[in-house]
């Protein structure tokens, strides 16, 4: 997926290549981070009197129990957080890009972990699936939790019993996947993959196949992922070569439109199940779309829908 | 405990500064060791690199240099998570969490690149792990998806000539279930390698090292949107909206402690990757010894005082 640009430029010129892509992913997260937090921890938002997500929220008594006495409360504040660390990871990308010298590796994992983050938080908060579809998604994460804390050392975990208390969620109806080896029970149909996640929120199956294989292999020190920055001089006669690592400025900005439409995909889900009405960010985001399509050569607009990227 | 107001991110790359000044001293040497990309005459690697032909064959044109190529790749991803690490604890604010994402890929890499530069392993093995590596990567690129037919090809290629070449010294290669393997060499699991990585007896006086399970489990939370590690950072406030419905509050606590400890850890398995490489290539790289001291020193302090 890299395209090397034609000739190599100095640091000035490739920082003014790049600059717009870190404006672009900073304005973006920012303007969500502070639409959802306020400016004191007394502005944070609720969601407003008539949205999907308070419709819920009045329900949620019918789907409470030793598990969990506010499922819906707590699934809200999960969604918030894993958006809040997506836009912490946004906000560090932006930054690493336009560093003093641009990372060739670095900022991949951090690109990696937001859209992670950014991904689940798309899936949990899904717009119309219903308070029922709401609290098992939830709690099936909740599950996922309990389980990576019961690998801790004994003694360490602050929970042991918590995996079996939220399957008692079973009352509600719900149905338990098979006990798998190296596998634990969780609500059917069984939790999506990371990838199933990725592909989700960019709505592009191949595009999220690739673009997690990728980062993936990058993150994880692969050599097929790291020598794919590696340019060898074609004439240069072996057995010993030596080749040059480059970056180009529009593999950053395939990254960074990934994770704007990541984000515009979770948060705007989040904002129309929520109920709010959030200018700068919308602005945010129509201002990074025709950036983004000039990266892959055809325009792109934002209209923002209920789902915050209706064309693209 | 040092004073550390909570809400005040802008104070905590101050107070972390002796460690990331000193952290960037290493950086100083590491990019002077980076620019000798060739095992030097006399040194270990060259010495490697003498007896490649035995290892030669009709598959495996140059085995040796291939896997001080990857080694050095990996040297140099190792770097490049280091520096950015250490920019992300230099500059306000200092992120929440991300920074420990990019803490992870350092000590994955460094981890790898050591199991790689291993010192004194012997050039066969040397061989063997450069080919295990070769095969992990073909397995990756076995994943990418089908339209990609240039990388399933690539891959099959590539997993043929490890094969090929392996059978040609009579040495077995691993089934694909198995961590990859060539002879006796396996691409070990990542806790392994970070617990070899992390165990330096030639610094006696560093930090205690941190359960390289533990730690890997920790740090891949925030890498694959962990809540249950996401919440440790949580200090729930009894804010006057904690009764309303919907979102609960709290603050994001990102403590000097923690994340010196982060850094330590880091910075201690990049210091033994780096060593590593060092002594294969042959570099002599000046006050190599006594500005790794001054950091375990400027650690030391610096963790007795939070």
């Amino acid at each position: 997926m890299d395209q090397p640009d034609e000739s190599c430029v100095d640091d000035a010129t490739f920082h003014a290549a790049v600059t717009p892509f870190s404006t672009m992913v900073a304005d973006v997260a920012e303007a969500g981070y502070a639409a959802t937090h306020g400016a004191t921890m007394e502005s944070l938002q609720h969601p407003t009197a008539d949205s999907a997500a308070m419709a819920e929220l009045a329900d949620q008594a019918n789907y409470a129990g030793v598990w969990d006495d506010t499922p819906i409360d707590t699934a809200q504040t999960h969604i918030c957080l894993l958006l809040t660390a997506g836009e912490d990871a946004m906000q560090t990308f932006a930054r690493a890009i336009i560093a003093d010298t641009t990372p060739l590796y670095a900022y991949i994992p951090l690109a990696r972990a937001g859209l992670e983050y950014l991904a689940l938080a798309a899936w949990l908060g899904e717009p119309g699936i219903g308070v029922r579809e709401r609290v098992r998604r939830s709690l099936n994460e909740r599950i996922a939790s309990a389980y990576e804390q019961s690998r801790l050392p004994a003694g360490l975990n602050p929970e042991p019993d918590r995996q079996r208390r939220l399957l008692r969620a079973t009352e509600l109806g719900y149905k338990t996947t098979p006990a798998k080896r190296h596998r634990f029970k969780h609500f059917a149909p069984a939790r999506p993959t990371i990838t199933d996640h990725v592909k989700h929120v960019l709505e592009q199956e191949d595009l999220g196949h690739v673009v997690y294989s990728y980062m993936a292999a990058i993150s994880h020190g692969t050599i097929w992922g790291l020598i794919e920055r590696a340019e060898a001089p074609p004439d240069e006669p072996g057995p010993v070569v030596r080749a040059g690592l480059s970056i180009s400025s529009s593999n950053i900005g395939i990254i960074a439109s990934v994770l704007v439409i990541a984000h515009a995909r979770a948060y705007g889900g989040y904002v129309t199940h929520m109920g709010w009405d959030e200018p700068r960010w919308r602005e945010a985001v129509a201002r990074a779309w025709p950036i983004i399509g000039s990266l892959v050569g055809r325009p792109a607009s934002y209209q923002g829908s209920n789902d915050g990227c209706a064309d693209r | 405990m040092m004073d550390v107001p909570t809400g005040e991110p802008g104070r905590l790359a101050d107070v972390l500064r002796p460690l990331t000044d000193a952290q960037s001293q290493l950086i100083g040497l590491y990019e002077q060791l980076l620019t000798v990309q060739i095992p030097l005459a006399h040194s270990p690697g060259m010495a490697e690199i003498a007896g490649e032909a035995a290892f030669c064959n009709d598959y495996w044109s140059n085995p040796v240099q291939e896997a001080h190529s990857f080694g050095g790749l990996l040297m140099f991803a190792t770097f490049d998570h280091f520096t950015a690490y250490t920019r992300l604890l230099s500059t306000n604010p200092i992120p929440y969490f991300s920074s420990q994402v990019t803490a992870r890929a350092g000590i994955d890499a460094a981890s790898l690149a050591y199991w790689l530069n291993e010192p004194a392993i012997g050039t066969k093995a040397r061989v063997q792990r450069g080919q295990a590596t070769l095969l992990a990567a073909s397995r990756q690129m076995k994943r990418a998806p089908d339209y990609i037919s240039d990388a399933h090809a690539t891959a099959d290629r590539m997993a043929a000539s490890v094969e090929a070449g392996a059978a040609a010294h009579g040495w077995s290669i691993s089934g694909k279930r198995e961590q990859p393997r060539v002879g006796d060499e396996a691409l070990p699991k990542p806790t392994a390698a970070l617990d070899t990585v992390l165990d330096d007896p030639s610094f006696p006086n560093d930090p205690n090292p941190p359960v390289a399970g533990g730690l890997w489990w920790w740090l891949s939370g925030y890498t694959h949107s962990g809540v249950h590690v996401l919440v440790q950072q949580i200090e729930e406030t009894s804010a006057p909206h904690a009764s309303a419905l919907g979102i609960r509050q709290g603050q994001i606590a990102v403590t000097a402690e923690h994340t010196a400890a982060v850094a330590a850890t880091l910075a201690r398995g990049v210091r033994k990757a780096m060593s590593a490489y060092r002594h294969l290539v042959g570099a002599e790289i000046a006050d190599w010894e006594i500005t790794h001291a001054r950091w375990s020193r400027k650690v030391l302090d610096l963790l007795d005082q939070l």
